[in-house]
């Protein structure tokens, strides 16, 4: 059984504010010495024995649907 | 504070080699750095720098095409706006056309500041960040002119989001009508600043261009206005908020161009927001502004520092010296030209006297705000920007900000003799009616409204929705109460008759103009400041031109007529996708000044046995109404406006609500005479029973759908009866009948059209989005 998942991400430059505000706030608490966080999302496919290819169907499913192209990108992972 | 990156030995700016290079190279070079600029543009240049004796760096090249771009020089309609708006009265207006934002006097002591701009170019390609990032925008207009943000508005325009069959690979309006409104949703509530007023439409020719115009109004005490200009030789150069990134390069010149399928690769024009950058943002700003520490404030939109700094500058006859190594950036590596031409978000251009750096430092550091200083002002012609030891531009002012001026070929419309063709009425109205009122065009925009937050900061009078709570019906312009102790409000609506401006862009923008001044009128304020947000196809085609001078000319005379100056606006030009391009659509924001709040009427019917009267007379045409084009039928006329009965309606109008004689009011526009009273019926499920032979000889569906003139449907209690009749003397008012406790009865000389109750009519209206959002 292929366990694949899709990490999705904001591309470089692009602003991340929930991740801006959780390092904003770090500082306040009194977390200090780390440089940037960044945030991202990651699916995980449980899927079916028998799918003759299962990434190209993953990567598929990521560019209609999941990721973004204009402000994210996605990595897959077997 | 500072960052600096050298990249030890390595010039920071790279020569660009236009001396001596011929038409093709030029193209080439202005394909490869994204430049945008036309062939002639770049000969000119190419003259500029040869008359100089050395070639540009890219830092200046990419500065030029920002600041030439149309969206920054407003190149094609600069020429025109000129020609019809400079000889325009300023009546209250304080600053109009001439800073950021308009500035209009409010009472004695305060003003209000007024700004409505587009966005649509971004919203097309990430609808979620465009939409949001729009409202940033605007709400950062208003802050520079040290103005407290009070109200948001947005005119949203989709393509047919009930098509399922659309091809290409642009995205589906249903998509772009949920990011949009998601966007505008997330940042306007996150703000804190409340959303009251703004429109939204349905056609086929926003499919692929969809629109968003956001809008903002905020006040200010008069001697406290910051201008948009430094005069003072010393001054320091602060970059206040958000740090500078590549998100957003190259925005502008890509608004000034065409949106085709290869747009989708162009990633780096867009940028997400952060509205918990801006809600402390606004009050280090302020509270800055408040303690007199500020000389000149600008924000920075489209175009960056690039233009904020250009601008601020060349207004107060100064430049400045910008050492843009001390610009706080979100990544490591940046370019120079980059960090000059970076449209990331959140960000203003403080000018400030070097010995308030200290209290600003404090203000600032207060509210966890970032700012560098970057630079410095200096007299002279000539702005230099240095990165570490190195020049890296070096041009002058005038030449950099002012830009190209236009006179495109332009041609007007033929005028043709065939109106429409009368359809046969052959329908049953109510069986009509059902379905005429799920039409996306007609129904609710509660589904959109339900979203964003109306009532935040506590100064809202009259929401967008009005009525029972949970069963309310539309506003026609809201209300609010900005000052704490003065019972005076301001009453705000946005919108545009498109649909008549394409079949007649001189007309169709009076129907655009009298709409939203009866829209704030029935409020009972006095309409006195407009603001444009011009949204059109292709300048470089004729016809589109020709659209743009009509449009302006119609504005311009409706303006003198009613004694309205126009105190800012905005031109969005090349809205076209793969060649088709969208109706003109002339979105007009307009702001009144009302005396007593608690007086204020709303929409909605609020008893029964009260009577209903028609204020104005009819206009006895289909063209351009909702009816027509629900039943796709096209028309080449319009109705008539007349200007004169609408000054004379509004003098009456503002006495009459001064003495309370009318319980509630609703213009007549969209789907005509027939949703007017329906509107008013939802608010409290009160019906109607009229009888509409006394309006005129028309035909009966004419009376009930025509859209034209300028005509209020007003409430009067029995009592007032003949103090209202006296009030309007001069003035063609129609009786038409009763408001009912929610029995709804329509006739026309003696047949019955219409019978039923308010919730048959209301429940189709309620539910006509709830497929797509």
């Amino acid at each position: 059984m292929p366990v694949i998942s899709v990490e999705i991400k904001f591309l470089p430059g692009v602003e991340d504010p929930e991740a801006l505000t959780i390092h904003k706030n770090l500082r306040l608490l009194g977390y200090s010495g780390i440089k940037s966080i960044k945030t991202s999302k990651t699916y995980t496919f449980d899927i079916e024995v028998g799918n003759s290819d299962p990434k190209a169907m993953v990567k598929e499913i990521s560019e209609k649907l999941l990721a973004n192209p204009v402000i994210q990108s996605y990595t897959i992972r077997e | 504070m500072k960052m600096a990156v050298n990249k030890g030995g390595e010039t920071a700016a790279q020569k660009v080699g236009l001396i001596g290079a011929d038409v093709k190279q030029l193209e080439q070079i202005c394909t490869d750095m994204s430049l945008g600029l036309s062939t002639e543009e770049m000969s000119m240049l190419q003259n500029y720098f040869s008359n100089l004796g050395r070639n540009p760096t890219d830092v200046e090249m990419q500065a030029m095409a920002q600041a030439w771009s149309e969206h920054c020089c407003y190149k094609s309609s600069k020429f025109y706006l000129k020609k019809y708006f400079s000889g325009l009265e300023k009546h209250d207006a304080m600053l109009a056309m001439e800073d950021d934002a308009g500035v209009v006097s409010f009472d004695d002591d305060y003003a209000y500041v007024v700004k409505m701009e587009s966005h649509n170019h971004p919203s097309a390609l990430e609808p979620y960040g465009g939409a949001a990032t729009g409202v940033g925008g605007i709400l950062r207009d208003i802050l520079c002119m040290g103005a407290q943000p009070v109200g948001l508005l947005d005119s949203i325009y989709f393509g047919e989001v009930w098509n399922y069959s659309l091809k290409g690979k642009g995205l589906h309006p249903r998509f772009v009508l949920n990011n949009v409104v998601g966007g505008i949703r997330d940042y306007g509530n996150r703000v804190g600043i409340p959303n009251i007023a703004g429109s939204v439409e349905f056609d086929k020719c926003f499919n692929n261009s969809p629109l968003v115009n956001a809008g903002c109004i905020g006040i200010v005490r008069k001697d406290k206005i910051s201008r948009s200009l430094i005069s003072k030789i010393g001054d320091l150069l602060l970059l206040v908020g958000g740090r500078t990134g590549r998100d957003g390069i190259h925005g502008v010149n890509f608004a000034s161009a065409i949106l085709t399928e290869a747009s989708e690769e162009k990633k780096s024009v867009v940028q997400l927001g952060n509205p918990i950058i801006k809600e402390p943002l606004i009050h280090a700003v302020l509270e800055a502004n408040e303690a007199g520490l500020i000389d000149g404030m600008k924000d920075l939109g489209g175009g960056g520092l690039s233009s904020s700094v250009g601008e601020i500058c060349l207004a107060g006859g100064v430049t400045a010296v910008v050492q843009l190594d001390h610009v706080l950036l979100k990544e490591e590596g940046m370019k120079p030209w980059e960090i000059w031409v970076s449209e990331s978000q959140e960000r203003m251009l403080l000018a400030i006297s070097p010995e308030n750096l200290e209290n600003i430092s404090k203000i600032f550091n207060g509210w966890d705000i970032e700012f560098s200083v970057i630079g410095e002002v200096v007299a002279g012609t000539s702005l230099v920007l240095m990165y570490d030891e190195e020049k890296v531009l070096d041009l002058d002012l005038n030449f950099l900000t002012s830009g190209p001026v236009y006179c495109r070929n332009y041609e007007l419309p033929k005028k043709e003799m065939l109106e429409y063709v009368i359809p046969p009425e052959d329908v049953n109205l109510k069986q009509f009616l059902l379905n005429f009122l799920t039409d996306p065009s007609n129904c609710t925009r509660e589904n959109i409204l339900r979203q964003y937050d109306h009532t935040v900061r506590g100064d809202t009078v009259i929401r967008p929705l009005t009525g029972m709570p949970n069963g309310e019906t539309h506003s026609d312009a809201s209300v609010i109460k900005p000052l704490e102790n003065s019972k005076k409000g301001l009453a705000i609506t946005a919108g545009s008759r498109y649909d008549m401006v394409a079949i007649d862009p001189m007309s169709g923008t009076f129907g655009t103009m009298t709409e939203a001044y009866l829209n704030v009128l029935v409020t009972g304020a006095r309409p006195n400041s407009v603001v444009d947000c011009l949204n059109m196809g292709n300048p470089e085609e004729p016809k589109i031109m020709g659209q743009l001078i009509q449009i302006l000319q119609s504005m311009s005379e409706f303006c003198k007529k009613l004694e309205l100056p126009v105190v800012a606006g905005n031109v969005s030009l090349y809205n076209q996708y793969s060649g088709i391009n969208i109706k003109p659509v002339p979105n007009i924001m307009m702001v009144g000044v009302m005396d007593d709040v608690s007086k204020a009427i709303s929409s909605d019917f609020k008893g029964p046995g009260n009577h209903i009267f028609v204020i104005g007379r009819e206009s006895s045409s289909l063209g351009g109404s909702q009816y027509l084009k629900f039943r796709n039928i096209t028309s080449t006329t319009l109705p008539w406006f007349d200007m004169d009965e609408l000054k004379l309606i509004s003098e009456k109008y503002v006495e009459a609500y001064g003495k309370e004689l009318i319980l509630s009011a609703h213009d007549v526009s969209s789907g005509g005479l027939i949703q007017a009273l329906l509107e008013m019926s939802y608010g409290f499920n009160r019906g109607f029973d009229v009888d509409l032979t006394d309006i005129s000889d028309a035909r009966t569906f004419e009376k009930i759908f025509s859209e034209g003139g300028e005509r209020i449907v007003v409430e009067v209690r029995p009592e007032k009866r003949e103090e209202f009749i006296k009030a309007f003397d001069g003035v063609a008012v129609t009786e038409i009948g009763k408001t009912t406790s929610g029995e709804i009865r329509l006739e026309d000389r003696n047949l019955i059209f219409l019978e039923g109750n308010v919730m048959e009519f209301k429940d189709p209206w309620l539910h006509g989005l709830d497929n797509y959002i």
